[in-house]
């Protein structure tokens, strides 16, 4: 049988109660009045740029750090600060500390004049690019490739056409390959009535408040729920710091080259060519099974984006002998940033890549 | 000092919010998925899009007028300076190639670690 609360125990819950609803006040319009919190904190430099292509080297944070480099491959849609948003939550900056040598390949909004950049240009031209930059910085020869989303999947088509490739490992987060699962993106993108030629061909690129838009209506009701929680939690600094800084990069979204959606669209989304083995870029057959390097997957259990089914066939596909496809807690975002990536991503993958960095 | 028998109302509101979360966004994947709304989405994405292309133009002919560049011509001389940066870039690589001077030279004196780490053992 259950007694009644004691005095002192509500007499407790309602003091903190009001507590709470004071300083949600308080600090409700502080939120208004005050500057997003800065992102992208541990140091780097701009080592090479050519129009949309951004490659950085984080300067090293450990005494002694690992032989191989590593070269980190963003997706086209998204900034690359997720991976770097503030010191102590910081996959970068964890990977530094850890003693890896890191470089990113980041993108700046693609100009009107870049509309023309299609898809053999990120595979064939802007990662080989990079990769012997990364190759001439370090003085290595050996590679370790690290893709997210679209830059998992630029990765594999890369690794997947180049049999001279410096990649001496392959690592992709969240990457799809077979395009019929991505569930209402495969809808929304239907040949029978997404005429991407006229879209294209109008606009020349993909604005970003398009791919925006897609990407919320995925979850249509969260941006409400998601308001009432930064409410509800106004009085944790914490917690308002980390909505602002993941809300302000979900909003950041860069805008596609023309040519570059036309591709992604006609071949991976309408031909589903990568899983289904025929797919070209540029002229060369890419072939998942051509990937022989140690290679890991991770994937999202809970991804609304990339659906587990939309990226399963890619560790079955790869010819690698050491191959390994890891399942996470967590969503799209919240496995490569914040706590839960903290604490179930980034050891893991430490724990994958020591070995096969020396 | 909380109270586990006490019941929580903040709390059952959040376990509420959430249901309604989950449920409102499976009830909409639901209907977006479906074939009328992709065919929907498609005109109304072409339309609106062409729409605001339109009216780019038209306010790009009011630039015009009032002697100010629009934004496309912004644009084009941001691409121009890029075009002089990369130009840059592939001159500066050349000299590299035909000196054999390091790349990385202009870069200030950075620490480069030892690559000698080796894995912890567990």
């Amino acid at each position: 049988m259950s007694s009644a609360p004691s005095e002192e125990s509500v007499a407790a819950r309602v003091t903190a109660t009001v507590e709470r609803a004071i300083q949600r006040n308080i600090k409700g319009l502080e939120y208004f009045g005050s500057a997003a919190p800065a992102v992208g904190a541990s140091p780097r430099d701009l080592i090479h740029a050519r129009g949309t292509m951004l490659l950085y080297h984080y300067r090293p944070m450990a005494d002694e750090i690992y032989r191989v480099p590593i070269l980190v491959v963003m997706a086209t849609t998204n900034r690359g600060y997720i991976l770097d948003l503030a010191p102590g939550q910081s996959f970068v900056e964890f990977l530094l500390k850890r003693g890896y040598d890191v470089y990113m390949l980041d993108w700046a909004p693609p100009t009107a004049a870049e509309k023309t950049l299609d898809l053999n240009s990120y595979v064939n031209d802007f990662i080989p690019d990079c990769l012997a930059k990364v190759q001439a910085d370090s003085g290595i020869e050996d590679v370790t490739l690290m893709g997210y989303c679209m830059g998992g999947v630029l990765s594999t088509l890369y690794q997947g056409s180049h049999a001279d490739s410096p990649v001496v490992n392959l690592v992709t987060f969240t990457t799809p390959v077979d395009m019929t699962k991505m569930g209402l993106f495969s809808a929304w993108a239907d040949k029978r009535w997404f005429d991407v030629d006229r879209l294209v061909d109008s606009l020349g690129n993909v604005p970003a408040e398009i791919l925006y838009t897609s990407f919320d209506m995925l979850r249509p009701a969260s941006r409400f729920a998601g308001n009432i929680r930064l409410w509800d939690n106004m009085w944790s600094d914490e917690f308002v710091k980390g909505y602002r800084m993941l809300d302000r990069w979900g909003a950041d979204m860069l805008p596609l080259a023309g040519e570059y959606f036309r591709d992604t669209t006609k071949k991976l989304m309408w031909d589903n060519a990568l899983v289904e083995d025929r797919l070209e870029v540029g002229g060369r057959p890419v072939r998942l099974g051509n990937i022989t390097v140690p290679f890991l997957h991770v994937v999202a259990e809970h991804d609304h984006i990339v659906t587990t089914e939309a990226s399963a066939p890619l560790v079955k596909l790869v010819g690698s002998t050491d191959k390994e496809e890891v399942i996470l807690k967590g969503g799209h975002v919240s496995l490569v940033a914040g706590a839960n990536a903290q604490k179930r991503l980034w050891p893991r993958l430490d724990q994958w890549l020591q070995e096969r960095s020396v | 000092m909380s109270d586990a028998k006490l019941p929580d109302p903040a709390a059952m509101l959040r376990d509420m919010l959430g249901q309604w979360e989950k449920t409102s966004n499976e009830a909409m994947t639901q209907l977006m998925a479906s074939n009328e709304f992709g065919r929907a989405m498609g005109q109304m994405t072409t339309m609106s899009l062409e729409a605001k292309n339109n009216f780019s133009e038209l306010f790009g002919k009011v630039l015009t007028g009032m002697n100010l560049p629009s934004r496309d011509e912004l644009l084009t001389v941001a691409t121009q300076i890029r075009d002089v940066d990369a130009r840059l870039d592939r001159i500066e690589a050349l000299l590299v190639k035909l000196t054999g001077a390091s790349p990385v030279a202009e870069r200030p004196a950075l620490p480069r670690p030892p690559r000698t780490r080796k894995p912890v053992k567990p």
